[in-house]
């Protein structure tokens, strides 16, 4: 089972910690959305993309940066609602539930390659993402664009951006 | 070409349409910037989205 007991420890934790907080089971004060200087995070930016693009893949120096990087994105997006939640429109509905279903067939497309790799041993006729996407980020030129990908994404996600507009 | 690559680059193609509608059809299909904004108010899906997102990193650069 290729990384099945991590990634299932990794979305276990995520799963117990959204629990946890629906539940309020986290005996924690809410804090306030933390702000961040541009220099720090150009910083933490800077050093993250020199450590994965530079160390050997799958290296201890990317299992390290990572960890550190995991509790800074969740006390990044853990923060007091502020305000009335935006009620949601016919349109906002229509297009989250398109975006879900594309999800949703990505999803069980891998899980069927996943499946039929794993039972016919197969895995150049049933490939997942991960077997097509491998080979791309063994070269330099396919692991920076993924890197860009990754934490323009990231950034996006953290809204670093519009926390310091406010 | 095997029929997981043809789903996945469906589903991609797919993706890039509803993209581009959102972004000249707004009327049609809300623009993905405002849904991520939109489902971002809520704390757990920012807890949920944060996740993913990192397990990506971990994923691809440490397995």
């Amino acid at each position: 089972m290729r990384g099945s007991v991590g990634d299932a420890i990794i979305f276990g934790t995520g799963t117990a910690l959204l629990i946890a907080d629906w539940k309020k089971l986290i005996p924690l004060h809410m804090p306030e959305r933390p702000q961040i200087s541009i220099k720090t995070i150009l910083f933490v930016m800077a050093i993250s993309s020199a450590v994965l693009f530079f160390s050997e893949r799958s290296g201890w120096q990317d299992k390290v940066l990572l960890l550190a990087l995991a509790p800074v994105a969740v006390v990044m997006v853990y923060y007091r609602d502020h305000g009335p939640k935006p009620s949601s429109t016919p349109l906002m509905a229509r297009t989250k539930w398109i975006w879900i279903t594309l999800a949703l067939i990505m999803a069980v497309s891998e899980l069927f390659a996943y499946i039929f790799a794993e039972v016919y041993q197969d895995d150049l006729t049933y490939p997942t993402i991960s077997i097509l996407v491998n080979p791309v980020l063994d070269s330099p030129y396919g692991r920076a664009i993924f890197l860009i990908v990754w934490m323009a994404i990231g950034v996006g996600l953290l809204q670093i951006r519009r926390g310091r507009r406010k | 070409m095997t029929i997981p690559l043809i789903e996945y680059l469906v589903v991609i193609a797919a993706g890039i349409v509803i993209w581009l509608l959102g972004r000249f059809r707004p009327g049609l299909v809300a623009p993905f910037g405002a849904l991520v904004a939109r489902i971002m108010h809520h704390r757990n899906t920012r807890l949920a989205l944060v996740v993913v997102w990192w397990w990506l990193g971990w994923h691809f650069f440490t397995e």
